[in-house]
């Protein structure tokens, strides 16, 4: 019976070896026991005795060669017998040693690359909160985590099942080679960040412009101006004049003043605007509520106090909530306004965009004219509001807006004022 | 059920077994007289009642106390042998670890080793940086040993019994700071506490605290303050046994409250509570609603500065409340 | 010569086993059989086997790493030795440890484990020793030592603790001139390790580590007063190492002429000659005792190699009791 003899463990620290020579010729006789071959240790010479007595059959390896301990060697046997079938595992076996060595090396590449190409989004939260969103098949995109970090705990999950989703969280943007700042998205910024993400993947949107002659509004305000800032401190701005136009205009095309829900649409009576404040590079929105219950004067003041709120980062919960539409002004900078796709507030159903009122040529009875021109962008929810209405509103408030003592005639008489039911 | 003071109570075990068990027998430093019974009092009257061959002072040597131990284990007799501070465990590592521990097994399961290697630990008495660790952990993953660390005048009586009756080796580590400070009650009738079983010594639903040795008196401090103060309802469980650890009743506690605190005395990195972390990492993952924390000593000797010592190091009942709070933050 | 006709014989029969064993296994270490650490007795023989037969029945043993016949004349089977050196299932030691090398206890054959630094389990033989003094047993325990290893920590607490509580130990010293590559007139801060004895208060001895009958005779003294009550001593047997330290050691400090010096006295062939001369052996019954040697350790290794492999349940059984 054929023995194939292996190179054996040869002490605690011997990994390799390597063959000196052999001492028994190929084909020749050995006794067990009699020394078969002398191979070298990194310490010394050492002469390995054959464990079979008979003839060495087959020999795999020639003096020189170097292998690790265990690696086969050659086989004994009786003269004449069949070996061929353990040869040709043998070989096997040492091919596939040798395959094995190359792929080692590239194994490493391919994870790397791997890596390079960036990992999937993943969501943060906490091992119990995914059971249980599994369990309840909660989608935890979804679900606003309030642990830190923006970790979804289990609160969160069993909140999410009680009111409306929050906005989900994305995985913050793996670094570029030439960072100049890792702003954290956290508090402020991170509620910012998911509602306008949340916004847009909710809200299907359109947008419709519309351009205001303000001769009239330029007058009036100039008019007013000073008495404001005279009489009660205020410094009247345009704003308050599309403030109240929205609102009157609201009455007009109610859809505009509408949320979306699951089941149904619901249109509210009242409009409170929001107004955007921005400060530093984020951005509230501090809502005047029944802007037609109240003056002109009361709506200035009350932007104003708005403004001095954010800017000192003392503007509560309570004066961000209940806006049932927005306004945003980029008067403040140079920028055009065009009919531009801008972010709902949610859960509102439009937003309206201002900038500054510029001279402009425009065509008056036929001839050329240069007015005071200001452009408005109106973004609409297509769920509930659609082209139509949507154009009705735009020209409703510059409608207001080109007529605007219209809007000042409510100072203080309106029936319905702050506290007026609303649906 | 009497009052006992901690060390009162490991005196009253060794007595009981020595009485009960002719081949058990004290071995060590300083343990005929030292102070009145061995430095701390732990030998007191055993001189006096058992004589010179059952309680035997030795040289100073360490090795000698922890491998004549073994060896007089393994011809049969029960052996306690004193290490007078846990810090010196590591000259008998070799003795321990690779002795003792390892003897059962290389016979096949066949030959025991019952010896009782009792040593006092722990910080807080201002006794510096090499007679007041913890050692817990240099032995935790030596296959063949036991580790029991009690925290109660009760536990220390009943688990020293225990051990003393144990067919293996133990290594029982007393709180130094508790010998005299802590008392209990204790069972006047005989008992045991099983080796292997940890304790749940303050119930609740909110958060658990694995807690150790003294660390169990700071915890149940802590579950004090953190009821009155936040409405929060911890449960304190005491491993007692912390080799081989009693996973199911610490995992069961932490799936029921979903949070866990573990707080011993030595370091946190590489410590007692990296086991549990990992115990319950592997075991209650999906139960987890906040990470695993623990809370421990710096990474840094014991200083000698009592003030020192007992404000920044050794941790107490602020520092849990403090991880506790932070597992709540949202 | 005040031993009987059969003892001296058997003395003999032991040392040509030992020297047999030593060869044998050392082959089989390079065919890669011995699932073991393989230090050479060659040129101990007299070491061994004097102090070891010097041993009653109830005394506890810690053997030498060189040496197996110890092994043998405390009663282990040489079938379960030399299936225990291949690491098998059936074998002593299961595959657990390494067999003739340490951690080689058994309470029924008066073998005390020791653990793998070596010069530590002096201490484990102190405390063996110190039981039988509790006891009131009628035996002592046997401590074999290494020049190399007598400078441990363990072994002078260990000689300390022993002296002052005069428990029944024998500490056995194999003095071969070496601790691996370190001759002992370098590493040992006395000439003879048995003037060590005096600083613990203990009687010391040293004996020509070749001559079976010297090394016999002091062990058995030492270990008749120590059973007697009178306390330890220290035997150290001079010899010089034949081999290298191990199978793997290429002796580079030591040179060709120091070899040969070293193998100038052959303790078997001394003591062959003794009896010889003695008339107590003949040309044909050394012959035998060869043969009927080299055939119960070739049946060994045929047992051995026919033995099945540890599992896994052989790799994690037992670690607790009960």
């Amino acid at each position: 019976m054929a023995k194939l003899i292996r190179v054996p463990a040869l002490g605690i620290a011997i990994a390799n070896i390597a063959i000196n020579r052999w001492l028994v010729k190929p084909g020749a006789r050995v006794a067990r026991g009699d020394a078969l071959l002398e191979v070298q240790t990194d310490k010394i010479a050492m002469e390995v005795p054959a464990e079979a007595s008979g003839a060495l059959l087959k020999t795999f390896f020639d003096e020189g060669a170097q292998m690790a301990v265990g690696t086969p060697l050659g086989v004994i046997g009786e003269e004449g017998e069949d070996i061929s079938d353990l040869v040709a595992a043998v070989e096997a076996e040492l091919r596939g040693a040798g395959r094995d060595r190359d792929q080692a090396g590239r194994g490493a590449g391919a994870s790397a690359g791997r890596a390079a190409s960036g990992a999937p989004r993943k969501i943060l939260a906490t091992p119990l909160a995914r059971r249980v969103a599994r369990e309840r098949g909660v989608d935890l995109s979804l679900v606003r985590g309030s642990g830190p970090g923006g970790r979804i705990t289990e609160q969160d999950v069993a909140d999410s099942l009680e009111g409306p989703q929050a906005p989900a969280r994305s995985e913050p943007r793996g670094a570029e080679a030439e960072v100049a700042q890792v702003i954290p998205l956290k508090g402020a910024r991170k509620v910012i960040a998911d509602n306008v993400a949340s916004s847009v993947r909710t809200s299907p949107r359109f947008a419709i412009g519309i351009e205001v002659d303000c001769g009239r509004l330029v007058a009036l305000r100039t008019r007013l101006r000073e008495e404001f800032r005279a009489a009660h401190g205020i410094d009247l701005t345009y704003v308050p004049f599309v403030v109240k136009a929205m609102a009157k205009a609201v009455e007009q095309v109610p859809i505009v003043n509408a949320t979306a829900r699951d089941e149904d649409i619901l249109v509210r009576k009242v409009a409170h605007v929001g107004v955007a404040v921005a400060v530093e590079d984020l951005i509230f929105v501090p809502v005047i509520r029944h802007p037609l219950a109240k003056t002109l004067r009361q709506v200035a003041r009350e932007l104003e106090e708005h403004i001095a709120l954010v800017r000192s980062n003392r503007l509560g919960p309570d004066r961000l909530a209940g806006g049932t539409i927005t306004l945003t002004n980029v008067g403040v900078t140079d920028v055009d306004v065009r009919p531009g796709v801008s972010i709902i507030h949610q859960p509102q159903a439009a937003i309206v965009t201002m900038g500054r009122v510029r001279d402009r040529a425009v065509a008056v009875n036929g001839e050329v004219a240069v007015r005071p021109m200001m452009d408005l962008s109106f973004t609409y929810d297509h769920r509930v509001v659609m082209g139509v209405p949507g154009a009705r509103y735009a020209e409703w408030v510059k409608r207001y807006l080109e007529d605007p003592e219209s809007l000042t005639e409510a100072e203080g008489t309106r029936a319905g004022g702050p506290g007026a039911e609303e649906a | 059920m009497a009052e006992l003071t901690y060390v009162e109570a490991i005196n009253q075990a060794i007595k009981e077994e020595m009485r009960r068990d002719p081949r058990v027998f004290l071995m060590g430093e300083d343990v005929r007289f030292g102070h009145g019974g061995g430095l701390f009092g732990a030998s007191k009257g055993l001189y006096e009642e058992f004589g010179e061959e059952r309680v035997i002072d030795t040289p100073l040597s360490e090795l000698a106390i922890s491998g004549a131990a073994a060896g007089a284990a393994l011809r049969g007799l029960r052996p306690i042998a004193e290490i007078q501070f846990g810090d010196f465990l590591a000259i008998c590592m070799d003795q321990i670890a690779n002795g003792a521990a390892k003897f059962r097994w290389a016979s096949n399961g066949r030959d025991g080793c019952p010896v009782v290697y009792r040593a006092a630990y722990g910080a807080g008495v201002g006794a510096g940086l090499n007679h007041s660790q913890s050692p817990e952990a240099w032995f935790m993953n030596v296959p063949g040993l036991t580790m029991v660390m009690p925290s109660t005048p009760s536990d220390a009586k009943g688990l020293l019994k225990a051990a003393i009756r144990y067919d293996d080796p133990v290594i029982f580590l007393e709180h130094k700071f508790l010998y005299r400070r802590l008392r209990g009650p204790v069972p006047e009738e005989e008992y045991l506490v099983p080796i292997g079983k940890a304790d749940v010594k303050r119930e609740g639903d909110d958060v658990t605290l694995i807690a150790t040795g003294a660390m169990v008196h700071q915890a149940l401090a802590a579950a004090d303050i953190l009821d009155e103060t936040k409405g929060i309802a911890a449960e304190v469980v005491d491993p007692r046994t912390l080799l081989p650890l009693d996973e199911d009743t610490i995992v069961a506690s932490v799936r029921k409250t979903s949070k866990a605190v573990i707080v011993h005395e030595a370091p946190t990195r590489g410590g007692f509570g990296a086991e549990v972390a990992a115990v319950l990492a592997e075991r209650a993952l999906d139960c987890l609603d906040a990470p695993i924390l623990r809370v421990g000593a710096p990474f840094c000797p014991v200083p000698a500065n009592r003030n020192l010592e007992k404000v920044h190091y050794v941790p107490n009942a602020h520092r849990i409340v403090e991880a506790v709070v932070a597992l709540f933050e949202r | 010569m005040d031993l009987p006709a059969n003892q001296l014989l058997d003395l003999y029969r032991w040392m040509v086993m030992e020297r047999l064993f030593d060869e044998s296994v050392n082959s089989l270490f390079r065919m890669g059989k011995i699932m073991s650490m393989f230090h050479s007795a060659l040129g101990q023989e007299a070491a061994n086997v004097g102090a070891a037969y010097a041993l009653r029945e109830g005394d506890a043993c810690i053997p030498s790493h060189r040496g197996k016949v110890v092994y043998l004349m405390r009663g282990m089977p040489l079938n379960d030795l030399m299936a225990g050196l291949f690491g098998k299932r059936e074998g002593f030691g299961q595959g657990r440890i390494p067999v003739g090398s340490h951690m080689c206890g058994s309470a029924s054959m008066g073998l005390l484990p020791a653990e793998g630094a070596l010069g530590g389990s002096l201490v484990v033989g102190v405390g063996a020793a110190l039981a039988m003094k509790l006891r009131r047993e009628p035996n002592a325990a046997l401590i074999f030592c290494g020049d190399g290893a007598s400078n441990r920590g363990d072994v002078h607490e260990g000689m300390n603790l022993a002296s002052v509580l005069k428990v029944p130990a024998v500490f056995f010293f194999v003095n071969n001139g070496w601790s691996l590559s370190v001759r002992a007139s370098y590493g040992l801060s006395v000439e003879r390790i048995s003037t060590r004895a005096a600083g613990y208060g203990l009687p010391g001895v040293t004996v020509d580590g070749w001559r079976v009958l010297e090394v016999h005779g002091a062990v058995s003294a030492a270990l008749r007063r120590a059973r007697e009550g009178a306390g330890p001593a220290l035997v150290e047997a001079v010899v010089s190492r034949w081999s290298a330290h191990s199978v793997n050691d290429p002796e580079i400090y030591r040179t060709d002429d120091e070899r040969r010096e070293a193998r100038r006295r052959d303790p078997v062939a001394d003591f062959e000659a003794t009896l010889v001369d003695r008339g107590l052996l003949s040309g044909a019954e050394i012959e035998r005792i060869r043969t009927e040697c080299q055939a119960a350790l070739d049946a060994g290794i045929a047992f051995a190699e026919g033995c099945s492999e540890p599992d896994e349940k052989c790799l994690t059984s037992g670690v607790y009791g009960g």
